[in-house]
């Protein structure tokens, strides 16, 4: 909200600066975001004098002006066609910054033009031009337009950002009454008396939903002169953000943005019937609105009607069928209150934001209503010759009522943790307009009619607070009962990270949500196409759903890294997959599980001095896997050879599943070359995902012992086998260690070799064995013993050959 | 002939030839020359017959002594030639320290946002609080109704909301952690809930997923000038001890009397520029006491309890303290960024 200094000072006296005035707002509530001098706006607008003009060679609707600026003589090109010699008017120098544009020197065919002459819809002051300003005789040349010309341009605007609670400070009034409380300086009123009748010969009003309406007032006012606003009302407005469009408008505006009642201005001889129904729309009823638009209604919009159907949508926008011309004569002033959450639906349905809607959405003051009826009706007398008697029609179905509210000193001062602000509560309620009643232990606290959003008794101890900037609350630390600190969750979080970045991980964090295009690129669309969790409006408008995976988002980043040259990548994401999972009853219910993803691409390490580069392949991966893993939760890992098609983003050849204790808890393998086709990815990338709960519930559960060691020394036996390439290592392995070899400690492969040497389709392994005994040192003999136990069982169980 | 000037002069040269030899076989060849038994002073020693009666005492004596120096140099230069042997074999294998260090592997990194996260919960901890989570695809009930924000609220307008269905929204904020906490424990409880929250709103300060940290307490008698005193406390074990904070009256549904908290800008101290947009302050969290809306929502006696509750953003922490201009570069995965953090 646009606040003007000056007209603060309508209904409060300000001797402080403007500064000041910010600060105070600022810090009881009312966030000043920035205080703006009008001067500065219009700064290099100056009072010039038209010399002489003369017709531009090249244009015949162009003149040029030859204008004396008091200190100088220059040429400015002019296309009003009300430019003439002898004439005061506005010119604006290279350098302005008008709302309009920046101005600089220019050249218009031709011809070097040193400025503008300026109308006021340059300045911004009006919606419409009608030419360029002509400035009264005894305007001094050469001045700022502030000084003389627009005296109420001296002027500072706070822009205030009003929180929404606070609909009545939606005004200057409410702004005013906050300085006034906060100044003890009395609040003035606006001198204006009127009567209320609840019959009026003029209209009927009929409020056929008093919940929607609870009070409509009306005034007529005769033989108004449709014409331009003084320029006062047209700065004030300019100022707030609003532009002049004519007198009676413009008061409409002025009114509310003083007094914060939106009102309305009809077309009195355009109301059928001189009868007004304040209704709910019918289903399907059409309204053109006034930005000439047509809007179909539902039951529940509230609309202002006459015999004829809808002339406004109440507290949105009028209609066209209604609306105040040039050539109106007779105004009917609507000023009403209307249910705010009905308003804000109806806005929000139609996309129709306002200053009104705006203003009846956050609540406005229904004892007010008649009196912003009476400030108009006077405006529109004074300023656009209107005839009309000091009597509102007052339609008021459902009067105000609110409950007092209970105040308990003694709760408040535990409350604010401040005694001594006690001495000062009653004071400062009464400031605000509150009235209170003080009892023994309690008080009677009535609020006044503006301040709806104050309803339970805390609400009145911020007031009390607030006015004291909340600098009288001292910071204080609770004294509490100290306990130990639980283990959990973040232990294992910590834990885990702690250990993937050992192991050279560079953390990421990736939207929770992607596109279905995203997730089709990356092949995740199909495993998940059943489970997905859509978003109802995306910020775009690709449809949009929680991330089933971490694949897409993965091979995202990996994607902007390498478009950027980083392709040596080791990345790590701890989020969640979205997925709709079933449960016991077959209700599809939402599964936010917490996963590990890794993604790896480019080398491991890269070419240096002292070695060769080492890519990302399965093996060092998987040694990253199980290396965090085992360092984190103290568990060997096994993989398994993953069903072809459950994983059709990974490399069917290249991919395995994660097996801890027993259980898969995870997959990891290249992705597959067809997505990888799919992005400028331009490296073999590899990717893993493990159950994060799976292995936090690992963490906590397993129990690490010491079981012993043996100190006598470890024998060991190279053993050599050929098998056929496709007998996994794991098998050769399995039979090594159920060869009832005794003493076998471990064993380790030291070479694989493959070679025409051995045939095709073979591959050589060399296997180190261990031997150790817990209670002895072994001698030649037992371990060949051993030895030879494993190559006959291997020979027997798998038939492989041992070098020649 | 033999005279003390031979004497002198053999030990002269001797003495010279020493110095110059840095081999163990220099040192034999002319250990040989001078002591051996062929050697110069044993030629001398011969030749003492040869001189007159008177002489041969005292030359006989001169040649000893100088046999007894050469002698004692010789085994010192030994000791010289090996000790500075053994050093040149070290000195053999002099690296380059300068030479870039062999790494086979990169250190990771923890990415900025989640190091915060931490750094704040630490602080929190420390000062007894509890860390809950609760879900991000959430009920509109939690979100908003049981926050004292019924539908047609205008502070719905604060937060623009992601939709799944008619009841079930991307959580705008984290405080509906708050209302399921309170739904299964009863007071005392001091408690903080960082978690992902979406609002759909997309620019350069602006994210549509986001970081807070929300954090309550509630207890018997707890006041305004507690919440005071832990946020005041936590700013300034965050920010540093000597940073000035503020609280300004403010507006949320779910407390009363609410609160924004500013701290002095960390990149003029308070003087004004861009950063603060001239203020000298910072707006880096909102606050109040809870609402007791919510207390009658989750059964609690507002006449019995009271309570506080915060909600911050981690986002603007982390872009205060990094001095990070984007926040769009959080998401990006960036390693050029992440690297520098």
């Amino acid at each position: 909200m646009q606040i003007l200094l000056n007209w603060l000072r309508d209904y409060v006296d300000i001797y402080e600066g403007v500064k000041e005035i910010a600060f105070k707002l600022t810090m009881s509530g009312f966030e000043v975001e920035e205080v703006v001098d009008l001067k500065e706006q219009f700064k290099n607008c100056k009072v010039a004098y038209v010399n002489k003009t003369e017709n531009h060679p090249k244009a015949d609707k162009l003149k040029i002006c030859e204008v004396s600026t008091g200190t100088e003589i220059l040429k400015v090109v002019c296309g009003a066609p009300n430019v003439s010699a002898g004439q005061k008017v506005i010119i604006a120098l290279p350098g302005a910054r008008l709302p309009s544009g920046n101005i600089d020197k220019t050249v218009i065919r031709d011809v070097e033009s040193f400025g503008m002459l300026c109308s006021e819809k340059d300045l911004g002051f009006t919606a419409l031009s009608t030419g360029i300003i002509v400035l009264p005789e005894n305007i001094s040349i050469g001045k700022d337009i502030w000084e003389e010309a627009y005296r109420d341009l001296d002027d500072y605007v706070l822009s205030i950002n009003i929180t929404p609670n606070r609909g009545d400070c939606l005004s200057h009034l409410g702004i005013a009454r906050e300085l006034s409380a906060l100044t003890n300086r009395p609040l003035k009123k606006r001198d204006l008396s009127f009567q209320l009748v609840d019959k009026a010969d003029f209209i009927d009003i009929d409020i056929e939903s008093p919940d929607l309406c609870p009070r409509y007032t009306a005034m007529l006012i005769k033989d108004v002169k449709i014409k331009d606003s003084p320029d006062y009302l047209k700065i004030r407005l300019f100022a707030c953000g609003m532009r002049s469009i004519n007198n009676i408008v413009d008061i409409t505006n002025f009114v509310m943005l003083d007094r914060g009642q939106p009102l309305h201005a009809f077309d009195y001889d355009l109301i059928r019937d001189k009868k007004i129904i304040v209704r709910k729309a019918f289903e399907g009823e059409r309204i053109v609105t006034l930005d000439g638009k047509e809007r179909t209604l539902k039951e529940s919009d509230l609309v202002i009607a006459d015999t004829g159907g809808a002339i406004a949508i109440a507290g949105v926008m009028g209609g066209l069928n209604s609306e105040v011309t040039e050539k109106t004569k007779n105004i009917l002033l609507e000023s009403a209150y209307f249910n705010p959450p009905s308003i804000r639906k109806t806005a929000k349905r139609l996309s129709l934001p306002s200053e009104a809607s705006y203003r009846f959405e956050r609540g406005i003051d229904m004892l007010g209503v008649p009196e912003s009826a009476i400030l108009s009706a006077s405006m529109m007398g004074k300023l656009a010759e209107g005839i009309f008697q000091p009597v509102i029609l007052d339609a008021y179905p459902k009067p105000y009522h609110k409950e007092g509210i209970k105040f308990l000193p003694d709760r408040c001062a535990m409350y604010l943790g401040n005694k001594e602000i006690m001495n000062k509560a009653e004071d400062r309620l009464k400031a605000l307009g509150f009235s209170v009643i003080k009892k023994r232990f309690e008080w009677d606290v009535t609020v006044p009619s503006y301040r709806q959003d104050v309803t339970i008794e805390e609400d009145l101890y911020e007031e009390i607070a607030r006015l004291g900037y909340y600098e009288e609350i001292f910071p204080l630390l609770p004294e509490v009962k100290i306990k130990s600190r639980k283990i959990g969750d973040r232990d294992f979080l910590d834990s885990l990270k702690c250990k993937i970045v050992d192991f050279g991980g560079y953390e990421v964090i990736n939207y929770s949500f992607v596109t279905l295009k995203e997730l089709k690129k990356s092949l995740t669309y199909d495993r998940y196409k059943d489970r997905l969790i859509f978003i109802k409006n995306p910020l775009t408008d690709d449809e949009t759903v929680m991330r089933p995976n971490s694949v897409s988002s993965m091979l995202n980043v990996l994607e902007l890294n390498h478009k950027r040259s980083n392709y040596d990548l080791f990345l790590y994401e701890i989020g969640k997959a979205y997925r709709l999972a079933e449960d016991n009853q077959n209700n599809k219910k939402i599964e936010e599980k917490k996963i590990v993803s890794f993604a790896f691409s480019g080398n491991l390490w890269e070419k240096s001095w002292f070695s060769k580069e080492e890519p990302y392949d399965f093996f060092n991966v998987k040694g990253i896997v199980e290396g965090i893993i085992e360092a984190t939760i103290n568990i060997p890992i096994s993989v398994n050879v993953c069903a072809e098609d459950k994983y059709p983003f990974l490399n069917p050849a290249v991919s395995a599943e994660i097996i801890i204790d027993g259980k898969p808890a995870g997959f990891f393998g290249l992705v597959h070359p067809d997505v990888i086709e799919n992005y400028e990815i331009k490296r073999d990338v590899f990717i893993a995902e493990l159950d994060y709960f799976y292995l936090k519930n690992l963490y906590f559960a397993k129990r690490t012992y010491y079981y012993g060691f043996s100190r006598y020394p470890k024998v060991d036996r190279d053993i050599t086998v050929i098998v056929n390439e496709d007998l996994p290592v794991a098998d050769i392995q399995k039979i090594i260690f159920s060869s009832g070899a005794e003493f076998l400690e471990n064993i380790r492969l030291v070479d694989l070799f493959r070679g025409e040497k051995i045939g095709t389709d073979k591959k050589s392994l060399t296997f180190k064995l261990i031997f150790q005994s817990m209670e002895k040192t072994l001698n030649d003999e037992e371990v060949n013993k051993e030895t030879q136990k494993i190559a006959d069982n291997l020979l027997k169980k798998l038939k492989v050959e041992f070098p020649k | 002939m033999l005279s003390w000037e031979v004497i002198e002069e053999i030990k002269k040269t001797a003495l010279n030839e020493l110095e110059n030899i840095t081999s163990e076989r220099d040192w034999v060849e002319l250990k040989a020359k001078y002591l051996g038994k062929k050697g110069k002073l044993q030629d001398l020693l011969k030749m003492l017959p040869t001189v007159s009666q008177e002489e041969r005492k005292s030359l006989g004596s001169q040649v000893n002594e100088v046999k007894d120096l050469l002698e004692n140099l010789f085994s010192d230069k030994l000791q010289e030639i090996k000790l500075s042997l053994k050093k040149q074999k070290i000195f053999e294998k002099k690296v380059d320290i300068t030479l870039p260090s062999k790494r086979y592997s990169r250190t990771g990194r923890v990415h900025p946002l989640n190091r915060v996260t931490s750094e704040i919960l630490d602080i929190f901890s420390s000062l007894g609080f509890e860390v809950e989570e609760g879900p991000e695809i959430e009920e509109d009930y939690y979100n908003f109704e049981a926050l004292n924000i019924p539908k047609e609220h205008p502070a719905r307008d604060m937060q623009d909301t992601f939709y799944i269905d008619e009841s079930r929204l991307l959580r705008t904020h984290t405080s509906p952690v708050q209302i399921r906490v309170m739904e299964k424990r009863q007071p005392p409880l001091m408690v903080v809930c960082p978690g992902k929250v979406y609002r759909r709103d997309s620019d350069v300060t602006h994210s549509p997923m986001f970081h807070q940290i929300e954090g309550f307490m509630v207890d018997k008698e707890v006041s305004f000038s507690h919440l005071k005193g832990v946020l005041t406390e936590f700013l300034q074990a965050f920010f540093g001890k000597e940073k000035n904070v503020r609280f300004r009256p403010s507006y949320f549904p779910f407390t009363e009397p609410s609160a924004e908290v500013d701290i002095e800008c960390v990149v003029c101290e308070g003087k004004g520029c861009r950063v603060c947009k001239g203020s000298g302050w910072l707006e880096v969290l909102g606050c109040g006491m809870i609402h007791p809306y919510l207390f009658s929502v989750v059964g609690y006696d507002k006449s019995v309890y009271s309570g506080f509750a915060f909600g911050l953003g981690v986002e603007r922490l982390t872009m205060l303290k990094y001095a990070i201009d984007d926040i769009r570069l959080f998401y990006e995965g960036n390693v050029s960024f992440l690297e520098q953090l």
